[in-house]
């Protein structure tokens, strides 16, 4: 177990070293560079040269981007990710109260896919035969071919405007009461869990479907067990695994429609922050943000290979 | 899924007696259809076990034998159209709801199949696996259940029941595996057992073992036993009566020994041509004509295309009818097979083999 912990952690930091690079490599592959881009416009227009010397100094951009990548590196370990180039606030304070928004919508539709996409794949690869399961799967299919970016516009105007039942648009904050938080946030969670849920519910379905079609769940019949057992017990338990292995990917797809989502719905979350930041070029804001998302996804693909390992005996003795 | 949540449950039967006859198949015919397709995969079966007794299935791939199976379990695919009886002492199995039968599985009729490993569930310990299938048929004790699992571990011979039962699938090898599918069906009640090919997968000192194993458990726990093979050594090594059947009808059935030794169906001999021997110098083995050759019509005799015996009246389908006491078989040269009639050309077996070989000859060594 803790072999596989390690083993892990020894591809996850790297993954998230990697990414924070490339994002930093980025701002020197865009044209003009963090200065021309912060004082605004290509040249700098009013701005000497020496004037740019020195606020390129300030914020240690003379230095080789190696240096700097450093600097920003050690600062980030001790919790420091830097200053926005926007709002010369620090870049913890600018994304702090972003996060619980954001990780309300991901988690809530992640809940929502798991609860209600992960029911009707399992009730699809059950009923495969019959047409209720054939109706799951064009539903299913449907909802994965729906663009989000529509469902977020049709749900905002005709559930929120329309007809009025949710506000199409706002956020209350959790410690507002959840009622109040609930009501703001259903919306955008129901049109995140259309996408989720349905590419959920075709996995599980698929998995599900072969297992239902194996030798021990043929034994499991021939033996007399009833319905509920060889497919909640039997059968479940074997279809879990790509589930697992699906969540930290469905996260991370969750991310990017939260991006579409907050802005829609004006949710004060990262995905607007990272609209704005970059169109800002603000580039400290943006690197917090890929650093955060590559940690959570790092740290879920974690969590999830250590439930494979639990939930499956075979790779207990692989991996030991 | 609208079931009441209560549970309904097989009858407790009495122990049956020595002998007795607990499972009748009769006219058991099954087809299926696939879109506008159909397909008789069986055209009218009688088969009966008795308690104690080994019954074995024989016949090539598509002959039915497994599908005869399936069919008095309930476990046949959708789309599978089911005909005739299954009479398990007194109910006609056919006539119960998915619901009821599956109470009389396990509990009463229990299968198990070719593979071994595969056959249990991956991520579940043995033990949880044994007592989940008890449990699922007896409102008894979770002890007492315990202890109808140690018993059927003890019957099975793996009497170290802690290890077995604390182990995965994976840790056990082929024959273990087994072991433990049988000691599921002993410990749920079941009477009667179809094997299907139980042995297939293993090899042969492992192979003879199980045989050994299921011919013990037929004499002590008086289970009445359907063995579907192909080899027709290990059904001579554990069967009491045998049964060969060829698409989807049973030709040829009577006690194992006579059947082996004197085959009255030209299918049952040609089945024993194929076998290598011990004790003859062969270059090549006689082989059976393919299949291709085509399925006799409606009417006429199934076998005809492929029968070296054929004649022209196996035009018309020969009945399923006694050839001596015990035994009958669906031919029409049935009496000449044995033997017993004036004017068998030579000895039929000889013929047999030199239709055989010439045939081997022509089409080469056609698998």
């Amino acid at each position: 177990m803790y072999k596989i912990i390690l083993r892990r952690l020894g591809t996850a930091i790297p993954t998230i070293l990697l990414s924070t690079m490339l994002v930093f490599a980025l701002r020197y592959l865009l044209p003009g560079g963090p200065v021309e881009a912060m004082i605004g416009g290509s040249g700098g227009g009013q701005f000497t040269h020496k004037q740019i010397a020195v606020l390129k100094a300030r914020l240690g951009l003379d230095k080789p981007v190696p240096v700097q990548y450093w600097h920003w590196l050690t600062g980030a370990l001790h919790g420091d990710l830097g200053t926005s180039y926007y709002s010369q606030a620090p870049v913890t304070t600018v994304l702090g109260p972003r996060i619980a928004p954001s990780l309300e919508l991901i988690i809530g539709a992640l809940l929502v896919s798991l609860v209600v996409g992960g029911g009707l794949g399992m009730l699809a690869a059950i009923r495969r035969a019959h047409t209720s399961g054939k109706l799951i799967q064009l539903g299913t299919g449907l909802g994965l071919a729906v663009p989000d970016f529509w469902l977020a516009a049709i749900a905002a105007g005709f559930l929120g405007l329309t007809l009025g039942i949710f506000p199409a648009v706002g956020f209350t904050p959790l410690a507002q009461g959840l009622p109040a938080n609930l009501n703001t946030v259903i919306l955008p969670i129901l049109v995140l869990s259309v996408v989720t849920g349905s590419f959920l519910a075709r996995h599980v379905s698929s998995a599900m479907s072969a297992v239902l079609e194996t030798p021990y769940i043929r034994t499991a019949w021939a033996m007399g067990l009833p319905g509920r057992k060889v497919y909640l017990i039997c059968a479940l338990r074997n279809a879990l695994g790509p589930v697992i292995t699906f969540i930290p990917l469905a996260f991370a797809a969750l991310v990017g429609g939260t991006v579409l989502v907050e802005n829609i719905f004006a949710i004060p979350g990262f995905g607007t922050a990272i609209v704005t930041s970059v169109t800002n070029e603000d580039f400290p804001v943006v690197q917090g943000i890929v650093l955060l998302v590559g940690v959570l996804v790092a740290v879920l693909n974690l969590l999830a290979d250590i439930a494979l390992v639990i939930i499956d005996p075979r790779t207990r003795r692989a991996a030991s | 899924m609208t079931h009441p949540r209560g549970r309904i449950q097989a009858p407790a039967l009495p122990d049956p007696l020595p002998g007795e006859e607990i499972l009748q198949i009769e006219g058991l015919r099954v087809e299926f259809r696939r879109g506008q397709a159909r397909t008789q995969a069986l055209r009218g079966v009688d088969l009966s076990l008795r308690a104690g007794r080994v019954l074995g299935v024989a016949g090539e791939s598509g002959s039915g034998k497994t599908t005869a199976a399936l069919a008095a379990m309930g476990l046949l695919p959708r789309g599978a159209s089911v005909a005739g009886s299954v009479r398990y002492r007194g109910t006609d199995l056919l006539t119960l709801s998915e619901r009821e039968l599956r109470t009389y599985r396990g509990r009463h009729l229990a299968m198990i199949f070719q593979e071994t490993s595969s056959a249990l569930n991956p991520v579940m310990r043995i033990g949880d696996q044994l007592l989940m299938a008890a449990r699922a048929h007896t409102a008894g004790s979770k002890a007492e259940a315990r202890q109808r699992v140690i018993d059927a571990l003890a019957d099975v011979r793996l009497p170290d029941y802690e290890r077995v039962m604390a182990s995965y699938p994976h840790e056990l090898s082929g024959g273990m595996c087994q072991r433990v599918i049988i000691a599921m069906a002993l410990s749920c009640g079941s009477r009667v057992l179809f094997a299907d090919e139980p042995t297939t997968a293993l090899d042969v000192s492992v192979q003879e073992e199980i045989l050994e194993l299921i011919r013990g458990l037929v004499g002590k726990r008086q289970l009445a036993v359907m063995m579907i093979s192909h080899d027709l050594a290990v059904l001579a090594e554990i069967c009491d009566e045998l049964a060969v059947m060829y698409r989807g009808e049973v030709v040829e059935s009577g006690a194992v020994g006579d059947t082996l030794a004197k085959p009255a169906h030209p299918y049952t001999q040609a089945l024993l041509d194929c076998l290598p021997r011990l004790d003859e110098q062969q270059d090549m083995l006689p082989e059976l004509r393919p299949a291709e050759i085509g399925v006799g019509e409606a009417g006429e005799c199934l076998f005809r295309p492929r029968c070296a015996f054929a004649v022209d009246k196996c035009h018309e389908a020969p009945p399923f009818a006694a050839v001596e006491a015990g035994r009958s078989a669906r031919c029409w040269r049935s009496a000449e097979l044995l033997g017993g009639a004036p004017g068998a050309a030579a000895t039929p077996h000889d013929q047999h083999v030199d239709a055989a070989n010439t045939l081997a000859g022509n089409h080469g060594r056609g698998n």
